[in-house]
């Protein structure tokens, strides 16, 4: 086995361990009520009318209903199952893909992949993914889909590869707005010269994408939201809908940009979070959040990583000399950029998954040639033991926090099982408030997913509160 | 392709932190499947220890598995204090101060007479819970021996 091959399976079993810690956890999360329960009410429907639901109301998720359909046929009734196991599989395509994405070949790579790992898993975008228990999460099924993208635009072509192109846009364009995001990665690598995906897919795909938005606006005539319809976060609180409209009528630009700077601050440097200045306001108030500094200190390092990145490859970059490591950065800015800009009404960590996940590729490839240069800066003479000094300390503060991060997810895990399983003791004032009276189906429904979550998969006790002081647990 | 040698150092500070994850979610995991959560706090050993310390998920459990929420156990002594070790699940959830667990109870027909609801609301004002009392005594109470009831209950663990 070549030392290629080698570190490469070290990477994917690293990949395999996490998957397993957090599938683990993943199992013990009962599928949640909010946002579930009357949706999985409707699937009882036909499929052709299930389908439908999602093609409604200005909204084009039939992907969404005809994924949550399928896996709910599939089941027979065991939707404890079959829901978290879907949601253990996104687990692990996730990390598996993202790692035939870094395709670490030197122990240098696999060193950073295996930081980015963590990057990837302890990112407050990937959390919020994982720890919302809806039977399949559809923002997790974008970040597979972006992965996937990825891969086969930087593979080798095969003759199947356009029409997987064209078929993966199609599924995530129609499951929720952001997988727009894997049309627009097929056209960025193609740009970038990368032609995993040849011209004939590339212009499929673009098809697709005028397609999308001739159907989606000229014939559903769905408008953009309106400022009531959500709560959002701005500066140092969350406002209800009501509250956003009074501030924001008439002068929407400002919450559009604020939202826009917003996620991209937010992914970078973990500040703001779901558009709050959580970390600030908590310095203001004088108790500074230490789960939020070690986000902050966390993701601003890797940032900084990255950006040294691009600064040392901007004369190659200017000259259109791009590598494949030039690729993957350029990739994630544009990524970042256009998840952004999706985000513009409505800002959420977790809408900024897919960026995210790039973040941590791009982390990869800034990682690895950092070590790379401390390798190499150690061997030469005359380089001064304080520059390798900090470029250790870089690396240890780097792992450390980010592993803190990464253990900080499972920990989080803990308590979101916790929370799902005790609101569904309190399952019947939720129905009482939305059925009167509750049909015999709903009942059965009730009865059975109650039964699943509290009798069959018992509460576990939460985790010792000593020992998650750096964990984001809320 | 030849790649130079990473230090040591280099690998240790960055290869070290993520390990030690790995291991402790490894060891947190293979413990947690042979019963062995040291990271955990203690499971409630009853219903009425679910109860006071307001795990619903856990109350509703026992009560399907045909607990009786009137009958008077055992709790430990950290769960509600040292000097109330002897109590029904329905009276430790009035400890556990969470209105929603009584309304629970009062669903799952805990509290089955006007006598039981006039109790516990007594023992609601003994103990300062007011939006338990509002529930469970909506008109106020009266006759009420808040005293009494402490005496009562605590006496039993003697």
């Amino acid at each position: 086995m070549t030392a290629e091959r080698t570190w490469l399976r070290v990477s994917y079993g690293v990949a395999l361990v996490f998957s397993m810690t957090l599938g683990y956890l993943l199992l013990l999360v009962p599928i949640q009520i909010s946002d579930s329960f009357v949706n999985i009410v409707a699937l009882e429907r036909p499929f052709g009318e299930v389908i439908r639901e999602g093609v409604q109301g200005g909204y084009l998720r039939p992907g969404l209903w005809g994924a949550l359909k399928a896996v709910y046929d599939l089941s027979q009734g065991d939707l404890f199952t079959w829901y978290r196991w879907t949601q253990v599989l996104q687990v692990l395509l996730v990390l598996l893909v993202f790692v035939t994405l870094a395709r670490p070949a030197t122990a240098s790579a696999a060193l950073a992949t295996l930081i980015a790992l963590t990057v990837l898993i302890g990112h407050q975008s990937f959390a919020w993914t994982v720890r919302e228990a809806f039977p399949i999460n559809t923002f997790l099924t974008i970040v597979v889909c972006c992965g996937v993208a990825a891969v086969l635009a930087f593979g080798v072509h095969r003759w199947w590869s356009d029409v997987a192109a064209a078929l993966l846009f199609v599924f995530a364009s129609v499951t929720v707005e952001t997988g727009l995001l894997v049309g627009g990665i097929f056209l960025v690598c193609y740009a970038l010269g990368l032609r995993g995906v040849s011209w004939k897919g590339a212009a499929a795909v673009a098809v697709l994408i005028a397609a999308y938005f001739v159907f989606r606006f000229g014939f559903l005539e769905a408008a953009t939201p309106a400022l009531n319809e959500r709560e959002a976060g701005f500066l140092f609180r969350r406002y209800d809908g009501r509250e956003i409209a009074s501030l924001f009528a008439g002068r929407e630009a400002i919450l559009y940009a604020y939202n826009f700077v917003a996620s991209i601050l937010g992914t970078l440097v973990a500040e703001p979070r779901d558009g709050v200045l959580r970390l600030t306001r908590s310095v203001l108030d004088g108790e500074p959040d230490l789960t939020m500094i070690v986000g902050v200190v966390s993701s601003t390092l890797a940032t900084l990583v990255i950006a040294r990145y691009v600064w040392l490859r901007r004369a190659a970059w200017r000259r259109l000399e791009l590598q494949r490591d030039d690729q993957i950065v350029i990739l994630f800015l544009l990524v970042l950029l256009a998840n952004s800009a999706i985000s513009y009404a409505y800002t959420k960590d977790v809408i900024m998954s897919p960026a995210a996940f790039f973040f941590a590729a791009a982390f990869v490839v800034a990682c690895r040639d950092f070590i790379d240069a401390l390798t190499t800066g150690s061997q030469a003479i005359g380089v001064g033991r304080t520059a390798q000094a900090v470029g250790l300390a870089v690396l240890l503060v780097l792992s450390v926090t980010w592993s803190i991060r990464a253990v900080g997810l499972h920990a989080a895990l803990t308590q979101t099982a916790y929370k799902m399983r005790e609101q569904w003791a309190y399952v019947d004032e939720f129905i009482a408030r939305r059925y009167s009276p509750v049909p015999p189906n709903v009942e059965a429904l009730k009865r059975k997913l109650q039964t699943d979550a509290v009798i069959t998969h018992p509460q576990r006790p939460e985790l010792r509160e000593g020992l998650t002081m750096l964990f984001e647990m809320d | 392709m030849h790649a130079p040698r990473v230090p040591a150092p280099v690998v240790l500070v960055t290869a070290g932190p993520v390990c030690v994850a790995l291991i402790i979610l490894v060891a947190f995991m293979a413990g947690e499947t042979v019963g062995y959560s040291p990271l955990r706090y203690r499971p409630p050993h009853s219903v009425a220890e679910a109860a006071a310390l307001a795990t619903a998920s856990e109350v509703l459990r026992h009560l399907r598995a045909g607990a009786d929420p009137s009958a008077i156990v055992t709790v430990r002594p950290d769960v509600i204090s040292s000097d109330v070790t002897k109590v029904s699940a329905v009276e430790a959830a009035v400890w556990g101060r969470t209105i929603e667990l009584i309304r629970l109870l009062d669903r799952e027909g805990a509290i089955p007479t006007p006598e039981r609801r006039q109790y516990l609301a007594c023992l609601s004002e003994a103990l300062d819970a007011r939006d338990i009392l509002a529930y469970l005594a909506p008109h106020g109470i009266s006759g009420c021996d808040a005293a009494g009831i402490m005496h009562s209950i605590q006496s039993r663990g003697r």
